[in-house]
């Protein structure tokens, strides 16, 4: 029985390693129409809008480790504890890249464009594909980009390579 | 004796004194809108990729609006401008910049300062937009954060 079960489960595993593996060796961005090697940062950076504790609020992890040649993802989080019943699931969010010109090190960063609404729960959030970190970045590029939510406010993170 | 004393002036001072957008009653000579019978006071809280404020300031009619800053991580040398954008009501909130490093403790708390002079609601019946811009220059670039709230003048 243990030999049987054996046949059974080790096939299986081997398979979710593989997929894993193949997962973490890249695949087909959709957003950025070619071959990716995979996500960053490891953990979204998380927007968070909304109202708390009585006062409006916007808030965004300055700075965003990512990687070349993978997706930059973020992840919108709406708090609405609002005393005046609004509802900030419906409020768009618009992700874009800065121009850079005439800064020393900061680089081009049209590549990130994205809008979306939160329609996850407050649990997992939503998830936005920015875009995808150029191939040729190399550690210590940064890219600002502008977080804009409609009729709340805007805030000016920026996105740095460690490779 | 000095407890005493300090519990009578608590007493005295703190229900003149509301925060987070209540009117505030006192007399005084504003250095914006002249003599006023009170001022509002709502506090602003920025730093790396945060701000905060109430959503809805409740301004009372012919007193000022003052917004205090409150800067965080080496944000205090950082320059916020406070300006109605609400094209369709008289603009009472017509726009001043300051730094909170600029705003000693004087007529208001320390990095509090003196926006707009609410006028009568009757010429202000909606809540008014306005932001509130923050800017910060590093020596690679500069960040540019808003946050739009309103104020509303009340009787």
């Amino acid at each position: 029985m243990k030999r049987l079960l054996a046949l059974v489960f080790v096939p299986m595993l081997a398979a979710g390693c593989a997929a894993t593996s193949m997962n973490s060796d890249g695949f087909h961005s959709k957003k950025c129409n070619r071959q990716v090697d995979g996500i960053s940062p490891p953990s979204p950076t998380v927007i968070t809008y909304g109202e708390k504790k009585k006062k409006k609020i916007l808030e965004v992890k300055t700075k965003s480790n990512v990687k070349a040649n993978t997706e930059f993802h973020l992840k919108l989080k709406t708090r609405n504890d609002s005393q005046y019943g609004v509802n900030y699931d419906s409020y768009d969010v618009t992700i874009k890249g800065v121009d850079t010109k005439g800064s020393t090190t900061g680089k081009d960063a049209s590549w990130i464009d994205a809008s979306g609404t939160y329609t996850g729960t407050a649990a997992n959030g939503h998830i936005l594909v920015a875009g995808c970190v150029p191939k040729d970045a190399v550690e210590g590029d940064f890219y600002l980009f502008n977080v804009t939510v409609t009729n709340l406010g805007h805030l000016d993170p920026r996105a740095e390579v460690i490779n | 004796m000095k407890k005493a004393f300090l519990l009578i002036l608590a007493m005295t001072v703190l229900p003149a004194c509301t925060h987070g957008g209540k009117p505030r009653i006192k007399n005084f000579d504003s250095p914006l809108c002249g003599a006023v019978n009170g001022f509002t006071l709502s506090y602003f809280i920025y730093g790396e990729g945060k701000m905060l404020m109430i959503p809805i300031s409740r301004v009372k009619e012919n007193t000022v609006f003052v917004v205090g800053l409150r800067p965080l991580d080496g944000f205090e040398d950082s320059a916020v401008t406070v300006e109605q954008t609400d094209g369709k009501l008289p603009k009472w909130i017509p726009g001043t910049t300051k730094k909170y490093s600029e705003l000693p403790k004087g007529l208001y708390p320390q990095g509090a300062f003196e926006v707009g002079c609410a006028p009568d609601t009757s010429e202000v019946p909606d809540p008014t937009k306005f932001k509130v811009d923050v800017v910060k220059s590093t020596v690679d670039y500069t960040i540019r954060n808003s946050l739009d709230p309103r104020a509303e003048v009340v009787k």
